[in-house]
């Protein structure tokens, strides 16, 4: 039991002194995505039946770590949302970011 | 020279109506919130009596490409969308696409109750005589012709003595034009049709249809935001070609 504790405090240590020696690098990538994860990302577009008539108008919003994301993220969405309904045709799409 | 005129209307009109097939296209305007273009085509079998109608989403063109001075394509032409009638005297059954699944929608509406007016006026060189009915929550404006002994027109118009050659809502927000009459067997659509209906496809009401179509947007958009967060949703108010139906008018009755 005794041999056990110390090689989890000897693990703990370890761990440790590895953090501790690249402390700077890390904490730097840390905030860096930090900041990126945070930046919301707006996606609004608009249903619209065959003959052009508006049925819903809706709205999302995430976070993505970048601007090209957050379009890539929101263009995704309207392209499922049009294979499972290819009747609507989407309009009026806006993706807004940070 | 009276007489030779004669002669050659009256060959016309037999080698017309001696034909055994007809395709009637239509251009179909829809001054919508995206106004757009389309083609329909209407066939009938003057031997089996069928009558076939389809609206054509390839043929499919935006008028107004500027959207908030932006210069926008939000209708484009898209294949397998396309709606497809058969009608009959007793029902219209509408293929057409539940999410992205075809159905057969059976309406048993038994057509307009049409009131017939004196003012003609001349279509595509044929004597055309007004007609006003109320379907479905809009008031139409028809233009039929007696010269040719069709009872029927686009989408889900007829019994009016004669094939309607022009038709339009009094808010001209659907406007329907005759454009060409054919006399030709169009195999591609009657195939289209026939390939359809071996699917044994689902059968829906028309109050059926608008439940589960309702449903099939509402599971679409759940499906596309699942493990994605949540979404806001303003259903826009009903605004298409049909504003209201029987059912619905009995309830407000």
């Amino acid at each position: 039991m005794r041999k056990l504790v110390f090689s989890a405090l000897a693990c703990v240590a370890f761990a440790g002194s590895g953090f501790a020696s690249n402390k700077v690098v890390v904490e730097k990538q840390d905030f860096e995505s930090a900041v990126e994860e945070f930046a919301p990302c707006r996606v609004f577009f608009a249903v619209y039946d065959g003959s052009g008539d508006v049925l819903d108008y809706v709205y999302h919003e995430t976070n993505t770590p970048t601007l090209g994301g957050c379009y890539a993220y929101g263009t995704q969405l309207m392209l499922e949302f049009e294979a499972l309904y290819p009747d609507g045709r989407i309009g009026d799409e806006s993706i807004n970011y940070g | 020279m009276k007489k030779y005129l004669t002669l050659f209307f009256l060959f016309m009109s037999v080698s017309f109506f001696g034909q055994e097939y007809y395709k009637i296209t239509y251009n179909i305007y829809n001054n919508t919130a995206i106004p757009n273009t389309l083609n329909a085509y209407l066939l009938f079998n003057v031997k089996t009596n069928q009558t076939i109608y389809k609206e054509d989403y390839t043929t499919q063109k935006q008028l107004n490409e500027e959207v908030n001075g932006e210069k926008k394509l939000l209708i484009k032409p898209k294949a397998g969308i396309d709606k497809y009638f058969i009608i009959s005297n007793d029902t219209i059954q509408e293929l057409k696409l539940l999410g992205n699944v075809y159905v057969n929608v059976i309406d048993v509406n038994k057509g307009q109750d049409w009131k017939i007016s004196n003012e003609t006026k001349t279509i595509n060189n044929y004597k055309a005589i007004k007609a006003t009915c109320n379907f479905r929550g809009r008031n139409w404006e028809a233009w039929f012709t007696p010269d040719i002994s069709f009872f029927s027109g686009p989408w889900k118009f007829r019994g009016l003595p004669g094939l309607i050659l022009q038709i339009n809502d009094e808010t001209k927000k659907y406007v329907y034009n005759i454009e060409k009459i054919e006399t030709i067997y169009d195999t591609n659509i009657i195939n289209e049709v026939s390939d359809l209906n071996k699917k044994n496809l689902k059968k829906l009401t028309v109050k059926q249809f608008i439940i589960e179509d309702e449903e099939a947007r509402t599971n679409a958009f759940n499906a596309v935001f699942e493990g994605r967060g949540t979404y806001t949703r303003k259903k826009a108010p009903r605004n298409g070609i049909e504003l209201i139906y029987e059912w619905e008018e009995q309830v407000t009755k």
